[in-house]
């Protein structure tokens, strides 16, 4: 944080520092109040913990596609929260039906690569398509306009996939070698964290690996640097430029399965608030990073899973988790205000 | 024309007879066939559920009728526009029988909820199944056949025959507002003439077809004459014009609620708030350029100030007159605006359209929430808002209260006007265009992205105040995004930074809906529909302000645009234009 | 030839039970309406119409003859709570649908003009503007929701046009500081729902320490509060804790472990069906929960709760309204109708019931009151309609004995707690 003083203070200045002032003492504070009345025991801090890093894992994977796309075009991909979406929505019904022939809990693994496979495949080919049609055409117009298209594309895409599935809350079948608990260093912790956690660590460093060894990572990061000289190279900018949002829709289908382990519902409104959060974690982490997009969204997870306890119980507020989105977009607000080029980002 | 360009026409019709059939079945699943069903256009003969899917696929036909203006060649010989409009038409109706055949064959239904045994039976024009999917090749035929036909008239005749087809379809969609003004007028035995069940009767359509007809080609053959002998006349003349127009214009806006009645007054008033705050956002983003998706903060900050103060429920319980609550909650406005635009401005544009959301959803969830529930009511929102008063007329008839709205949008639209074209709507401008640049002239960026803020901020709130006492009450419930999307909407759709615009994008978006309940369950695909089609179709909206439609049209020949605003060196590769 | 003959004997059934319902509500009706209606000119001006109509302060509505008399519906039936509003509007259409085939009310049909109230009060007004602009609606069956009611009993009592809502929960409605003159419903006030919750959870239960959720809706946020205040005044208990959580949150793990840490007895969550299942199975799982009993209320019975919370909603306590389901009217006259009318074999939701008896209660104040004139033109004053209303006593409905007190409350106040064991509900509370 810059703690040089500008040479005058003006009133953005003064409402910044104010800000900037406002919010330490209030963390400080409402945590310190929070944590002498000790209501909640080390276990319960504990549990919070790791609901958050599950949480915040759905988070980063979700953050990668904002951050892909971010890196090669610059622009903010609105509508990726409802790439997460359809994904998930559409294996909903491939799940039900593996379930009702028993395959789902007879034969899980073959299952659950299905599930996997359709919810992937989906968001792969909605972003694909998305990419093609509404943001192709605009790359060389001003900056608001892809940005208004993809706002338009969001609720479009919501919407449509309310009206081909649905307005319901639809429920995932229950996948019997996900229920129960780990014992892990003698501390209980539900199964579907677990697997969740893995398997988001797993795919965000093959996301890594990919990146820098393959032949189409390296044209990737060519075309983030410099579309002209990558162009120039004989790097076909188009194709990449799909690859991204391709592997970036395949991620968010699999952070889609990875949520419905956790929360068990699909509906057609369910991108959305990820979607914004996720974003939140990848400019927190430094947009165009994936590392940091990653660390970002572990963060983000476990501060909406401790924050409004910790810096509000204390003070007095009511229905503390309640403010959780309150928590959130704060941080989103207050990482743009403070620190637009994120905590691994360098500054531009 | 040679072979290969022919081959080249062929093939583009074949695809966009795909997306003909695409369109269509899209239109099908998504429900609106079958919602849309019971809606008349002309009773008896044509329904509007019907109708949506076979638009999709004649204008697809019609589109195949034409080469795109890129390739560089003349219209086809006219066999070939037949040619391929039958082909286009052909393929539509072909894929539309294959889909229905399928939905037969696979039960559909259990994954996409419209795809159900309705759909199917009106998708096949009411026949049974085998007959069914062969008649809809017929009408293929016929739609390909109609498609060229149309391409092939004169563009004198072409126009008004268009326009005919498309006054039934509005006039008729209009039904519940003409029956309604009609009612009003005491003409019932008009209304039964034209309408019945909900759509124009078969003498109706015609009247309606054949008084398009006869306008347009008057207009198209003599049209000119007229024009050209208007802007022949002296100055003063056409001054005179001017001011008798304005003036029935007043007097038309005088009394249209005593003409419309209660209801429609309601509906309009409701269209006056968002004008309002379409007003409001336009000074922001289409003026300033800053994108704000959280304008919503606004409309409720001015709902729940106006509430708190003038409400005798409230936690003040000052229960004060809303004229003197208004200045106040302008103030109130103001403040916010400042506060909230402060620490936002120095943002980049995408990322302030982030933060402005965040910051809408923050204000949302604050007022419902348990925390301040001592003063909103948290769930229960604040009951007993009182109309203004004002000469002992009640303003909760909407009749009434739309006399004030009235006075604010006038009001409203003058300050805009005249904001446009001041010192400070030109540092808007050079702003908007180059922040470096105007920055380097010696303008005060921050102050002026401040000021637009706040005006905005104040804008909103008025439109929230109006809320507030329109309502009587005020919950926190549908203060949320959607409110920012729509207004977003409607200036996208008029277009950014013309006033006309906000009128025309509200009447359409906001108004509409509340008359044809039918859309109110698409309303938000629609509006999201609304974003991408302008943006790629026509970025300055339906009534651009000259000055951004120059803007966002140079850039298309504009290399070094982009790079310039992002930061990438110059000269992308070039990307070719979507289309087959 | 069934499809005869079913109808013959739905019809003579309906005859039956629509006979029993006037004897015992139609007299006792007339009886205290009479005495209701003395402010009202209709007492002195016998039964000229057009004297009556002159002294009525909203006049009357004139029903030519051979014309339907209009009632209005304002429900959602539209977006995501489309399925509350539709099955209120079914239950409303069976009303004049059985009427209609008896002949109609005084010989007229009935029909219907339906607006969408969005559950808004945005939607409410609008609606209510579009049906009192309508000088034939003879009175309105609605709103769904209460925030739309709010403002729409306002517009409706303002114009004189008698609202009976089948759904509309909140206690400002019916509150004497708040109530419009012209509002009535047929729903439960959530003071009644609350603190039969409250007693069940002490009284059966035991429990001394509860906790409570809501979803930030007006009638989970307003249920909870009774919940407490009750549990605290009338037993004694403590409260540990009054949550919130938003009705699209799908994560509550963090929301319960705070909630364990001030080790509750009873949870009472009383939020609607998607929010309810995913909470209750994710209490199950949390530590420290284990022995917790959960109870909700009537947004959380429904088959779809049942089948979303599977395994874990065994043991789940909800309250609603001591619906007394299985009387003929309902299973042999009005389901069939219903599900004839929207083409389904299951009832959308919960208040179709609550929107028959209102549209019957309204239909019978319009054939108590209506006044014929010389030309066969029917009168309908409309003071007189919505003194009718109000004065209904122990009218035998479907959702059990209805009688209006003088703010617009007209359900049985009769609250059951069920117990969910093998996926189906149980009525356990109170016994009788």
């Amino acid at each position: 944080m810059r703690l040089r003083l500008p040479e005058r203070l003006s009133f953005v200045d003064l409402i910044l520092w104010g800000l900037r002032v406002a919010i330490v003492v209030f963390v400080l504070v409402g945590s310190y109040a929070t944590l002498s009345q000790g209501v909640l025991g080390f276990d319960g801090w504990r549990t919070l913990l790791i609901v958050g890093v599950a949480q915040g894992s759905i988070y980063a994977l979700i953050a990668l596609g904002y951050t892909l796309v971010y890196g090669v075009l610059f622009m903010i991909n609105f509508a990726h929260g409802e790439v997460f979406m359809a994904g998930v929505f559409t294996a909903f019904f491939a799940a039900t039906a593996l379930a009702d022939s028993g395959i789902l809990n007879g034969n899980p693994l073959f299952g659950l690569a299905i599930i996997f496979a359709v919810s992937m495949v989906t968001s792969m080919v909605v972003a694909v398509i998305l990419e093609r049609v509404a943001y192709r055409p605009l790359r060389r117009a001003p900056r608001l306009v892809p940005l208004i298209t993809a706002i338009g594309a969001s609720l479009f895409l919501q919407y449509t996939f309310r009206s081909l599935y649905g307005s319901g809350v639809r429920s995932y079948p229950t996948i019997e070698i996900l229920t129960g608990t780990f014992d892990i260093a003698g501390v209980p912790i539900q199964k579907t964290q677990v697997v969740v956690i893995v398997s988001a660590i797993l795919l965000m460093v093959g996301l890594y690996f990919f990146v820098q060894r393959t032949r189409t990572g390296r044209a990737m990061r060519a075309v983030s640097e410099d579309k002209d000289v990558a162009a120039m190279m004989g790097i076909n900018v188009d194709r990449v430029i799909s690859t991204t949002f391709a592997i970036g829709g395949l991620l968010a289908g699999a952070a889609g399965i990875l949520y419905v382990f956790l929360f068990n519902s699909v509906s057609f409104s369910m991108g959305f608030l990820p979607g914004i959060k996720a974003f939140t974690a990848a400019v927190l982490g430094g947009i165009g990073n994936i590392v940091g997009a990653m660390l970002g969204g572990l963060f983000l997870g476990v501060l909406e899973s401790i924050g409004p306890f910790l810096f509000l119980d204390g003070l007095g507020v009511p229905s503390t988790n309640q403010l959780r989105d309150v928590v959130a977009f704060t941080l989103l607000v207050l990482v743009l205000i403070f620190r637009p080029y994120g905590i691994l980002g360098r500054k531009e | 024309m040679n072979d290969t360009m022919l081959g080249r026409f062929y093939r583009r019709a074949a695809g966009l007879g795909l997306l003909g059939t695409l369109g269509a079945v899209y239109v099908a699943l998504i429900g609106i066939v079958e919602r849309f069903e019971p809606r008349n256009i002309v009773t008896g003969y044509l329904t509007l559920g019907l109708l949506t899917a076979a638009l999709v696929v004649f204008v697809t036909a019609y589109r195949a009728t034409e080469p795109p203006h890129s390739w560089g060649i003349g219209p086809p010989p006219r066999q070939h526009v037949l040619g391929a409009g039958v082909l286009a038409a052909v393929i539509g109706a072909a894929g539309v029988a294959l889909f229905l055949v399928l939905n037969r064959a696979l039960p559909l239904d259990a994954v996409l909820v419209n795809a159900n045994d309705r759909m199917s039976e009106i998708l096949g024009l009411g026949l049974e199944f085998p007959a069914g999917a062969l008649a809809l090749l017929g009408a293929g035929l016929a739609f390909g056949v109609a498609a060229g036909g149309l391409r092939l008239l004169a563009p004198r005749f072409r126009g008004p025959l268009i326009a005919a087809v498309v006054a039934v379809m509005l006039v008729s969609l209009m039904e519940p507002f003409m029956r309604v003004v009609l009612l009003q007028l005491g003409q019932n035995a008009i209304s039964g003439f034209f309408y019945q069940s909900g759509g124009l009767t078969v003498p109706g359509a015609i009247i309606v077809a054949g008084a398009v007809l006869a306008i347009g080609l008057a207009n198209s053959l003599r049209g000119e004459a007229v024009r050209e002998r208007v802007a022949e006349m002296p100055a003063d003349q056409r001054r005179g014009i001017q001011i008798a127009l304005f003036v029935v214009g007043i007097v038309f806006l005088l009394v249209l609620p005593q003409l419309i009645g209660s209801f429609l007054s309601e509906v309009v008033g409701t269209v006056g708030l968002y004008i309002l705050m379409g007003l409001g956002l336009n000074i922001v983003v289409g003026y300033a350029g800053l994108l704000d998706l959280g304008y919503v903060a606004f409309f409720a900050i001015g709902a729940y100030a106006t509430a708190i103060l003038t409400s005798p429920v409230s936690v003040l319980g000052w229960g004060l007159s809303f004229w003197v609550a208004i200045p106040i909650v302008m103030l109130i406005a103001a403040l916010s605006g400042l506060i909230i635009g402060a620490p936002v401005l120095r943002l980049r544009g995408d990322y302030l359209a982030i933060v402005t959301l965040g910051i809408g959803e923050i204000v949302r969830i604050l007022l419902l929430s348990d925390a301040l529930r001592p003063w909103t009511g948290g769930a229960q929102g604040i009951l007993q808002v009182p109309p203004p008063e004002f000469a002992d007329i009640d303003f909760f008839q909407p009749q009434n209260l739309y006399y004030p709205i009235l006075a604010f949008v006038v009001l409203g639209a003058f300050v805009a006007i005249s904001l446009a074209n001041s010192r400070v709507g030109r540092a808007w401008n050079a702003m908007r265009e180059d922040e470096d640049v105007a920055a380097a002239t010696g303008i005060n960026i921050t102050n002026y992205k401040l000021l637009a803020f706040s005006l905005g901020a104040v804008f909103g709130c008025i439109a929230g105040a109006f809320l507030a006492v329109k309502l009587g009450s005020i919950f926190p419930h549908n203060l949320n995004l959607l409110v920012s999307i729509t207004v977003l909407s409607l200036i996208i759709l008029g277009g950014m930074g013309s006033i006309p615009g906000v009128i025309v994008g509200a009447f359409v978006l906001v108004g509409l809906p509340e008359l044809l309940r039918e859309f109110a369950e698409y309303r938000l695909l629609i509006y999201g529909a609304v974003l991408i089609v302008m943006m790629l179709w026509r970025p300055e909206g339906l009534i651009p302000s000259a000055q951004r439609k120059r803007e966002l049209r140079e850039h298309e020949d504009d290399e070094d645009q982009w790079a310039h605003q992002t930061g990438v060196p110059t000269a992308m590769p070039a990307v070719e234009r979507p289309g087959p | 030839m069934q499809k005869q003959l079913r109808w013959t004997a739905i019809f003579a059934v309906m005859l039956l039970a629509l006979a029993a319902c006037t004897n015992t509500g139609g007299t006792s009706q007339s009886a205290s309406g009479s005495a209701a209606a003395s402010t009202s000119a209709s007492a002195d001006t016998g039964d000229d119409p057009e004297a009556v109509c002159a002294a009525d302060e909203f006049g009357c509505v004139e029903v030519a003859d051979g014309d339907p008399i209009v009632l209005g519906t304002a429900l959602v039936i539209t977006t995501a709570d489309a399925d509350l509003g539709q099955d209120s509007q079914y239950g409303a259409h069976v009303a004049g649908d059985l009427r209609n085939e008896e002949g109609g009310v005084r010989g007229h049909m009935i029909e219907w003009d339906d607006q969408d109230d969005q559950c808004s009060a945005e939607g409410g007004t609008t609606a209510a503007r579009a049906l009192v602009a309508d000088p034939q609606i003879a009175a309105v069956i609605g709103t769904s929701c209460s925030g739309a009611g709010v403002p729409a009993a306002q517009i409706t009592s303002e114009a004189g046009v008698t609202m009976v809502s089948p759904s509309n929960t909140a206690p400002s409605l019916t509150d004497p500081a708040t109530h419009e003159p012209f509002y009535a419903r047929t729903a439960h006030n959530d003071k009644v729902q609350g603190a039969a919750m409250a007693q069940f959870a002490c009284e059966e239960l035991g429990v001394t320490r509860a906790a409570t959720v809501h979803d930030g809706s007006p009638y989970a946020e307003q249920l909870q509060q009774v919940f407490a205040d009750e549990f605290v005044a009338q037993c004694g208990g403590t409260i540990t804790g009054q949550e919130a959580v938003a009705p699209t949150d799908t994560d509550f793990r963090t929301l319960l472990t705070t909630i364990a840490a001030g080790d509750p007895e009873l949870i009472y969550y009383p939020i609607f069906t998607a929010g309810g299942a995913l909470m209750t199975q994710q209490a199950r799982e949390t530590a420290g929960l284990e022995d917790v009993e959960l109870a909700g209320a009537d947004g959380m019975q429904s088959q779809t709760f049942l089948t979303t919370a599977g395994a874990a909603g065994d043991g789940v306590y909800t309250s609603g309204p001591d619906l007394a389901f299985e009387n003929e009217l309902y299973q042999d006259v009005f389901l069939p109708a219903y599900y004839e009318l929207c083409g389904c074999d299951a009832t959308l939701s919960v208040f179709h019931a609550h929107a028959f008896d209102a549209a019957n209660i309204v239909l019978d104040a319009i054939d108590e009151v209506a006044l014929e004139g010389d030309d066969g033109t029917l009168y309908i004053p409309r003071t007189a309609l919505r003194d009718a209303v109000f004065a209904t006593s122990d009218y035998e409905g479907v959702t059990g004995t209805l009688t209006c007190d003088e703010n617009g409350d007209c359900a049985d106040p009769k609250i059951s707690v069920s117990l969910i064991g093998n996926g189906a509900y149980e009525r356990i509370w109170p016994e009788d």
